[in-house]
């Protein structure tokens, strides 16, 4: 267990690392115990990154990017439900800029979807919409778990 | 003082764009990711070039799927969103930063 310590920053080692290591081989090689040095270790990194000006700066823009991917992923997925609603092609632009299109599968093969499928509405537009809305649950949760990443970080002890 | 200044300066700029093109490859990932589960043909257009991307699997009729064509605008705006969205939260805690 006491190779957790490695996982800590390097000053920190330098000065409590040895007491720890000590500490660690007494105590018994539990799960606790190794959770315990995680969240240490997660402890020791943000207090480093937060006495530094540009390291916190830093910390901030790899949090930014993760929520910008998170968002384009929902646009994404948001893009495709809109663009099953209709049945013609899908254009989606903003004044002279023309952003991606959407192109429905024909309609022959829904048709044929519609007759291999249970004919009960309800059923139907579930297990189309269904994976779509899994995806951007899943996305939902993922952008709130980051969002709340660096409170929840704040407030370890 | 002015190549200490000018090496931050080039460090900063490359740093910024090494994480630009790491988040913007992430997305990549999820966006191919999504496009199987969602049986999506998936394709690309940057100037007369389109990339395009199928789902084949070997043990199924093959049914015409439903489209998605990215163009170049969408391309440019995620990366200028990326870019925007991490900067301006460096920004902002480089400007909001105090001593802890």
């Amino acid at each position: 267990m006491s190779w957790l310590v490695k996982l800590y920053p390097r000053s920190w080692r330098k000065r409590y690392g040895g007491e720890l290591e000590v500490l660690v081989q007494q105590m018994p090689g539990r799960f606790g115990v190794g959770m315990d040095l995680l969240v240490g270790a997660a402890i020791a990194y943000r207090d480093l990154v937060r006495a530094n000006r540009l390291l916190s700066a830093t910390g901030a823009y790899v949090h930014g990017l993760c929520v910008a991917v998170l968002l384009q992923a929902i646009v994404f997925v948001s893009l495709i439900m809109a663009g099953q609603r209709s049945s013609d092609p899908t254009d989606y632009r903003l004044g002279p800029f023309d952003f991606a299109t959407f192109v429905p599968p024909p309609q022959w093969v829904r048709l044929s979807q519609q007759a291999l499928r249970a004919d009960v509405l309800v059923q139907q537009v579930a297990q189309t919409w269904l994976p779509e809305l899994a995806l951007l649950g899943a996305l939902g949760v993922l952008l709130a778990g980051v969002l709340a990443a660096p409170r929840l970080l704040r407030s370890l002890r | 003082v002015t190549v200490q200044r000018v090496t931050a300066t080039v460090s900063a700029v490359l740093l910024l764009a090494l994480g630009v093109a790491v988040a913007e490859a992430a997305l990549l990932v999820l966006v191919l990711i999504f496009s199987s589960i969602l049986r999506l043909q998936l394709g690309a257009q940057v100037g007369q070039q389109l990339l395009q991307l199928w789902t084949y699997s070997p043990n199924t009729v093959p049914v015409p799927m439903p489209s998605m064509t990215l163009r170049e605008a969408a391309i440019v705006a995620s990366f200028v969103a990326t870019l925007a969205c991490g900067a301006g939260a460096a920004a902002w805690r480089y400007r909001h930063w105090t001593p802890a």
